[in-house]
């Protein structure tokens, strides 16, 4: 890809540059429009390959990418390190759990407000931002981690006893539901389930989410994210408001990350007291440094590597040829599969630091200075 | 008698700081000389815990061989990890380097499942089980033992660290990392000791806990991890302030815990460090940061 | 061979992969002299130094082409710790000291190659001896000192490294003429009492030639001119750009001030 002068705004603002640019996003739109079809077809793979398996994998990385990207959008562009995330995680269970599944409230209506709440909860989490920097705000969050998870079990044993809060399966809004494309059941409705549909819900909402994301990074707003992240007292001398934009990151990433919760619940349809250990962020973390740190596709690649990775590794592990026949993987599968990406992660970023996104540039800058590249 | 529950609860929350401040201690020594942030460093007293409960507790080595055994073996896993991983890590950016070590704390803790699997295992019990009463208070002479144990180990890290030539190359590296490559100092020694160091820190934390804790379990992890807000407390860069936060983190949370319930242990230990920060921001012995435009 | 000192040929460096910074530099350090390196800021003298000391790697530099040597021994692949152990120390640009820790730890950083032993302790008084205010202030963290003392500091922790040659990177700035008349008074008699080699690098030309034997001068990664020092302080061009000199062009820039003033008045 060669480079390419810029000789007005018009130019400079727009999200697509280069011919190679589109074709590359109409390829991925394409492939992302045949996905379901493909991966919901009865055909079996030799060696028993995953099939179906991928369907799901996308699901959940459709749901975590908007978490990633999220997290990506305060750690990678503001540089606010905060670990609250699955916090928010669990504020969006909360919200679906008690609008949802005890005052019934439509999912569709549960999405937006599930954005608010997060928005203001995220804003009211941003405070401390305002007074500790780097690892000690890093710290601080952890503390909004355990004091949510406190709150979460007090939740949920009060209106849900020790049962895991459940969550029913949303319907298609009406005026959908009446085009006759879909089928509906014994009761005259039409239920979002299974991998099909629910990809076909969250791949619009997960492309709304990081579309709307990107451009809050691409203009005003993430410039005024990226003076912060470089150096807050001088940014507040260019005129930028550093109390308010930082609230506003805290606000934008939580928002998101509290609907990508609620997302998370409907589609698991179940969410336990210990759906939310302290991992959870620290997954979230590895999705957007391998990915690629402060770069939302880098989130979004994050989090399909988190939940395709497994899904091949368990594969290679129980039915690859020689290595099915190693007994001591097998009696230990879960522990293997664990050990495998835990090391998976050391090595990506022993080898490459940049993330996947790195490896993708390196070979673009590769390519295009060929054949004098190095 | 409130009283006594208060001293009760007192009395065995310094032997719990004990352990936290030899925890925080090497998290922090990590920290000051390699500048890695070592998310790691609660599974390495986890591992440390299960290597207790199977040398001391079922095989039934004395106190003071199996405390050298796992200490030494911790040390030199530290050494291990950074000839192998962490050494590829230096000069990469911060966060990169963080998650390497959640990518060993995962490592870490498969590990832990295969050779022991999920099950908890119960409390060591290698040391004198007895108790004796001060003021109404009922201490096990394990507690003192605890004490005993950590004290000597803190003071003999002081002293290392503040009067070796190892320790002083420490803190040369920790202060000025170029001017003290250019003296000559091979930061790799220094890494590699500062990460042994630290996992025997860790590693003593880990047998001393196992004696203390009603059982060895996988959420131990989650009391390594309270090195963040006893260090964070201290003051991240600061020796003397991770002595000091683990203590307070530890009797703060022992009391608080004693009174409103076990269940809120974390929100607490957390919760006193937050209180800290917002009064000092940098810790309470933490280097002030210096803002300048 | 064995006593020629360092050599640095043909030499050049890059960073971050593309970044030149120097071209093709050849120097030659005699046992027993001062050498002087002159240029302005940016000219790749520090370059220079970190090259010879082994600190490349610090700042993702890497030595394109050429050789250093040291006494006949190949020192530029040798890393930070072989090359203080080769008997090549140096007092680094911006004096780079360890702030936190005291005056005498400092100190001791310095000779952390070598072998313990009460050597050390001894040539830690001669420091003392050499510069009787940091005796007094041993226990201070080097922080606290003033700029003339950290300077001293830095020489006194490299010399305790017991170099054979000794580097050092911009000693002058930011300090009191008269401290660094007496900076550069020390380094002669060093040189004159124990043949240490030493090589100066310096943007104030007029101190450093007049403390030296033999000078470079070093302009955008190349050399551009050497000489015995006596000589370049005649040189018309280095009087001009390193010495604030007075020929000809001075005069014509100063005319070109005063056209200008009558000008705007």
């Amino acid at each position: 890809m060669r480079s390419r002068l810029v000789t007005d705004y018009r130019q400079d603002l727009a999200i697509f540059k280069t011919r190679p640019q589109k074709v590359i996003v109409a390829v991925v739109a394409g492939l992302a429009v045949a996905f379901p079809f493909v991966f919901s077809s009865d055909f079996t793979p030799p060696l028993g390959f995953p099939w179906r398996a991928w369907l799901t994998a996308a699901n959940l990385a459709l749901i975590a990418s908007i978490g990633a990207a999220a997290f990506n959008l305060l750690l990678g562009y503001t540089h606010q390190v905060s670990v609250a995330h699955a916090a928010f995680l669990m504020l969006g269970t909360m919200t679906a759990g008690y609008l949802g599944s005890i005052h019934h409230v439509s999912f569709w209506v549960i999405l937006p407000i599930s954005l608010l709440v997060g928005a203001v909860v995220g804003a009211l989490v941003g405070l401390p931002a305002l007074r500790f920097r780097g690892l000690y705000l890093l710290v601080a969050t952890f503390g909004v981690h355990f004091f949510f998870l406190q709150v979460y079990k007090t939740f949920q044993t009060s209106f849900f006893g020790f049962n895991a809060i459940r969550f029913p399966a949303p319907e298609v809004p009406v005026w959908l539901a009446q085009l006759g494309v879909f089928t509906p059941d014994a009761e005259g409705r039409v239920l979002i389930q299974g991998d099909f549909r629910w990809y076909w819900v969250l791949l619009p909402i997960a492309v709304l989410s990081i579309a709307y994301m990107s451009n809050v990074i691409r203009l005003r707003e993430g410039r005024a994210f990226r003076a912060i992240a470089q150096h807050d007292v001088s940014a507040s001398l260019t005129g930028i408001d550093v109390t308010a934009t930082k609230l506003r990151a805290f606000a934008i990433s939580s928002a998101f990350v509290t609907m990508s919760g609620v997302l998370g619940s409907y589609y698991l349809r179940a969410r336990g007291e210990d759906s939310f250990p302290f991992e959870v962020v620290l997954f979230y973390a590895i999705m957007v440094i391998v990915g690629g740190f402060s770069s939302t596709q880098g989130a979004v690649l994050g989090a399909l590597f988190f939940y395709f990775f497994p899904t091949f590794f368990d594969w290679f592990r129980s039915r690859a040829p020689v290595v099915r026949d190693i007994k001591f993987l097998q009696a230990y599968a879960n522990e293997i599969n664990l050990a495998g990406f835990g090391i998976l992660i050391i090595i990506v970023l022993v080898f490459r630091p940049g993330g996947l996104v790195g490896v993708w540039r390196s070979l673009k800058g590769y390519w295009g200075r060929w054949p004098f590249s190095t | 008698m409130p009283l006594d529950k208060f001293l009760q609860l007192l009395l065995s929350g310094i032997s719990l700081g004990a352990i936290y401040a030899l925890v925080a201690l090497g998290f922090v020594l990590v920290f000051k000389a390699t500048s890695v942030l070592n998310f790691a460093h609660g599974s390495f007293l986890m591992l440390a815990a299960y290597l207790t409960s199977t040398l001391l507790g079922s095989l039934g080595l004395p106190f003071a061989v199996g405390l050298l055994v796992v200490a030494l073996s911790l040390a030199v896993l530290g050494v291990v990890l950074h000839y192998t991983v962490m050494q590829w890590m230096v000069g990469k950016a911060f966060f990169s380097v963080v998650l390497v070590t959640v990518g060993m704390e995962i490592v870490i803790r498969a590990v832990i499942l295969v050779f022991w699997g999920p099950l908890e295992r119960g409390r060591v019990q290698g040391l004198p089980q007895g108790t004796f009463s001060v003021g109404g208070a009922v201490i096990p002479y394990v507690n003192l033992i605890i004490l005993a144990a950590a004290g000597i180990l803190v003071l003999a890290f002081l002293v290392f660290f503040n009067r070796s030539r190892m320790g002083l190359h420490m803190r040369a590296v920790a202060d000025n990392l170029e001017a003290a490559t250019a003296m000559g100092i091979d930061r790799n020694v220094v890494y590699a000791g500062a990460w042994a160091i630290g996992l025997l820190l860790a590693g003593v934390g880990g047998v001393l806990y196992a004696h203390f804790s009603p059982s060895v379990n996988l959420g131990l992890g989650v009391i390594g991890l309270r090195a963040f807000p006893a260090a964070i407390l201290g003051g991240i860069d600061s020796v003397p302030g991770a002595i000091v936060g683990g203590m307070i983190v530890a009797l703060v949370e022992n009391i608080g815990a004693g009174y409103l319930g076990a269940q809120w242990r974390d929100v607490i230990a957390f919760g006193i460090m937050f209180l800290v920060l917002l009064w000092r921001p940098s810790g309470l012995f933490g280097t002030k940061e210096l803002i300048r435009v | 061979m064995t006593d020629s000192g360092l050599l640095v040929a043909n030499l050049s460096v890059a960073y971050a992969g593309s970044v030149t910074a120097l071209r093709g530099v050849s120097l030659r350090v005699p046992r027993g002299s001062i050498v002087t390196v002159l240029g302005a800021n940016g000219a790749g003298k520090t370059t220079l130094v970190r090259a010879v000391t082994g600190l490349l790697f610090v700042h993702d530099g890497k030595i394109r082409e050429g050789t250093i040597t040291f006494n006949g021994k190949p020192i530029h692949t040798a890393s930070a710790t072989a090359v203080v152990k080769h008997g090549i120390c140096q007092v680094p640009e911006g004096r780079m000291l360890f702030p936190r820790l005291t005056a005498e730890e400092n100190l001791l950083c310095g000779a952390a190659t070598r072998r313990r032993s009460p050597e050390i302790d001894l040539d830690l008084e001669r420091v003392y001896q050499l510069f009787p205010v940091l005796g007094e202030r041993r226990r201070q963290p080097a922080g606290l000192l003033s700029g003339g003392e950290q300077q001293m500091l830095a020489v006194g922790r490299a010399l305790m490294a017991r170099p054979r040659l000794l580097i050092c990177d911009e000693l002058s700035l930011g300090l009191a003429p008269m401290v660094v008349a007496e900076l550069f008074r020390l380094l002669r008699q060093l040189n004159e009492t124990e043949e240490m080699s030493i090589l100066v690098i310096e943007q104030n030309a007029r101190v450093a030639l007049e403390n030296s034997h033999y000078g470079y001068v070093l302009e955008t990664g190349q050399m551009v001119v050497e000489g015995d020092s006596g000589t370049l302080r005649a040189d018309p061009h280095v009087q001009e750009l390193y010495l604030g000199g007075a020929g000809e062009a001075k005069a014509a820039y100063q005319a070109l001030v005063r056209q200008y003033r009558n000008a705007i008045a």
